[in-house]
Parts: structure tokens; C-alpha cells; sequence
């Protein structure tokens, strides 16, 4: 039994019944929904490790749901997706490939073609594991939570998104005022606010040298709080350019 | 229902220094149909209370500069005028004692962060409800 984890989403009970079947067979666990909303749920819950779409469901379709994914996981993750489509047409294709889905298969799914696929996009994501894993640099912002606390609604979130950006500036520059005026419970105040909001939405870069500020300031022992405050400022900047470049990738879609 | 004065009302103080979680709070608050009414710190919350007790619901910091949630909720729960007001607790403060101490003070509900959207949502009902069935 192969230790990667599939999500199936697929509307039509018997496909779904002898997909899950075929999958078993290839030796994978799997688990299934009914709509691409399901999908989106489950995918906030379980760490997918491949997505097979059907792109024809009812509430939200596999290439919305795609797009979604997508946007949600930004840079820092690319769970893969393969489309499953009845229209065999070269049209289909390009348009799951536009949504952002890997690979295509036809419907009905022949075993061997599904295995096929999985066996290709499994290899290329342990590689790409392997290359861009670096355990000592995790992602400045943890994008899951971003969304998940700043909401769905995109004009929403752009303005908190906005607000966080123009405020913490103001906040770091308090901060280093503080530490420089040695007034340990203004430092306590404004890092734990700072790392409170950091952490409530995703900021996660930012979390650890706050977090240490604030024990310093309740502590009141500022000796190294210099230090962790320029390095907070420069988590600042990883956070921005990390944000920036996602908005822009989701732009693109 | 046997109406008084601030029963039907649909306004909801939120005080908090921070602007980023002020804004997420009162984005929720008023999806969900109320008013809200900001506060920067505990201080403001406090005048606010002195002169308008026409609220359904507030929600505090407790870590907030010059008069901290706790502080406002004492001092709520020692007016008359104020003491049927839920009080939602909202705090990044790891450690359980916090909790505690909320509830010791007279907090009616407690959310810890870092919280969701969607979990804010569900806290914010059940203060709300709350007001209902005290009233």
C-alpha cells in the first residue's frame, strides 16, 4: 500500500464506486466527495497528497474548484491535480491545463492509463520535495491560515490584507523606538500585539522574534531585543515580498 | 419579551488597539447584521460606557494599553445599566489563566487567538444568543 493519500471528486456515485476500486487495486487510499465545495472542505482538512477532478459537478465544477486551490496555495504549495473528463477533445485539455490542473485523463479511467499519470506526477513531486524543501527556510506566510481568517470575500481581504501591510511598519518603528528607550512594558505591549496579529493571520515569519520581544518586555530584560527587532523588520520585508508575489500569481489566473 | 432599555438594540462595542483585527472583527459583526462601535483601547471603551449602555454585545482585548479588557469588564459588572451586557473575551495569551481570569471578571464567552473567520462567526453567535436569553 503506497503511503500517498488521494482526494477523488466525482458526482456520479458508480464512477466514484469503481474509481475508488481502481485506486485500491494500484494500492492507494483514497477518499471521496461529491461537488469541487466538498473538495475545497476536505483539502482545508487532510493534506491531499494528488486530486483526481471530475470537471463536470454539480455546485462548483473541477476547474473552478482548480482555480480556487490554486489561489489558495499560492507559491508555497502545489498539490497536484488531474482532470477526468467524458469529452476527449484537445479543447478540454488546454482548458484544464488554464485552470491549473497537471494532467488529463479520459473517462471511463483504464487502470493502466490512471496508473500511468499517478506514477508521472508522484515522481515529479518527490523531486521537487526533495529540491525545494529546505527545512531551515519554511515559507514566510502560512497561506492556509491567511485566508482562513482574513475570509473569502476578495475585496475583504485585500483591505485587511492592505491594513496589516501599512500598520506593521508603524508598529516595528514603535517597537525599535522602545527597545532603544529601554521601556520594557511598551515593548511588551506592542510586540504582543504584533505577534498576536501575526500569528492570527498566517504572518508566521514574523511570530518568533515578537514572541521573544515580549517575553524580553515582560521579563524586563532587554538585552538582544536590538537584534530581535531589526530581525523582525526583515521578516517584515520576507513577508511582503512572499505576499506580493502570490497576489500576483493569483492575479494571473 | 420583557423589553428594556437596550434589549432590541443591534450595536456592538468592539474595543481593540490592534487596526488589523479591529477591522477583521468588525467585518464579521456587521456581515452578521449589527453595528459596530470602535474603540481604540480600553480607555475609550470605558468613556464610551458612561454615558451609553445601548449595546447587544461587546467584545475586548484583553491585552489593550491604558485600561485593559479585564479592567472594562469589572467596571461593567459593578453598573447596573451595564452588568446584562455579554462580553466576548479575545485574547493571543497562551496560558489558561487567562481564561480564568476572564471569566472571573464577568466575561460571558472567550475566543482565543489565533482564531478564523469562521470561528470568530460562531463565538459572536453565541454571544449574541446570550443577550437573548438574558433578556
Amino acid at each position: 500500500m503506497s503511503d500517498k493519500l488521494i482526494l477523488l471528486a466525482e458526482d456520479n456515485i458508480v464512477n466514484q464506486k469503481v474509481a475508488l476500486r481502481q485506486l485500491l487495486k494500484l494500492g492507494y487510499r483514497a477518499d471521496a466527495v461529491a461537488n469541487g465545495c466538498d473538495a475545497l472542505e476536505a483539502m482545508t482538512r487532510v493534506r491531499y497528497d494528488l486530486v483526481l477532478m471530475d470537471c463536470q459537478m454539480p455546485e462548483m465544477d473541477g476547474y473552478k474548484a482548480t482555480v480556487e486551490i490554486r489561489r489558495r496555495e499560492g507559491t508555497s504549495m502545489h498539490t497536484p491535480i488531474v482532470a477526468m473528463t467524458a469529452n476527449a477533445l484537445q479543447g478540454d485539455r488546454d482548458k484544464c491545463i488554464a485552470a491549473g490542473m497537471d494532467d488529463y485523463i479520459s473517462k471511463p479511467v483504464r487502470p493502466e492509463e490512471l496508473q500511468r499519470v499517478l506514477d508521472g506526477l508522484f515522481a515529479k513531486s518527490n523531486n521537487q520535495a526533495s529540491q525545494v524543501s529546505d527545512p531551515q527556510t519554511p515559507p514566510p506566510v502560512d497561506l492556509n491560515r491567511l485566508y482562513l481568517a482574513l475570509g473569502d470575500d476578495p475585496e475583504e481581504f485585500q483591505e485587511i490584507l492592505d491594513l496589516f501591510l501599512d500598520h506593521m511598519p508603524v508598529s516595528l518603528e514603535k517597537l525599535r523606538l522602545a527597545v532603544e528607550a529601554g521601556d520594557a512594558s511598551e515593548v511588551h505591549l506592542i510586540a504582543h500585539n504584533g505577534g498576536g496579529t501575526s500569528a492570527n493571520c498566517g504572518m508566521t515569519a514574523m511570530v518568533t522574534p515578537l514572541r521573544e520581544l515580549e517575553r524580553m518586555g515582560r521579563e524586563k530584560q532587554l538585552s538582544g531585543a536590538a537584534a530581535l527587532s531589526a530581525q523582525a523588520c526583515l521578516e517584515f520585508e520576507r513577508v511582503k515580498l512572499f505576499l506580493a508575489e502570490h497576489l500576483q500569481t493569483v492575479a494571473a489566473q | 419579551m420583557f423589553s428594556k432599555r437596550g434589549d432590541s438594540s443591534l450595536r456592538v462595542l468592539v474595543a481593540d488597539d490592534d487596526p488589523v483585527i479591529r477591522r477583521l472583527i468588525t467585518g464579521i459583526v456587521e456581515r452578521e447584521g449589527y453595528t459596530a462601535v470602535i474603540a481604540e483601547d480600553g480607555r475609550v471603551a470605558y468613556r464610551i460606557l458612561q454615558t451609553d449602555a445601548d449595546f447587544c454585545g461587546a467584545i475586548f482585548d484583553m491585552m489593550m494599553p491604558n485600561l485593559n479588557g479585564l479592567e472594562v469588564i469589572r467596571y461593567m459588572r459593578t453598573e447596573k445599566r451595564l452588568m446584562r451586557i455579554p462580553v466576548m473575551m479575545v485574547t493571543s495569551e497562551q496560558d489558561l489563566k487567562f481564561t480564568a481570569a476572564s471569566f472571573a471578571a464577568g466575561a460571558t464567552v472567550f475566543l482565543p487567538k489565533p482564531f478564523t473567520a469562521a470561528q470568530f462567526q460562531l463565538t459572536f453567535r453565541m454571544l449574541v444568543a446570550e443577550r437573548r436569553v438574558a433578556a
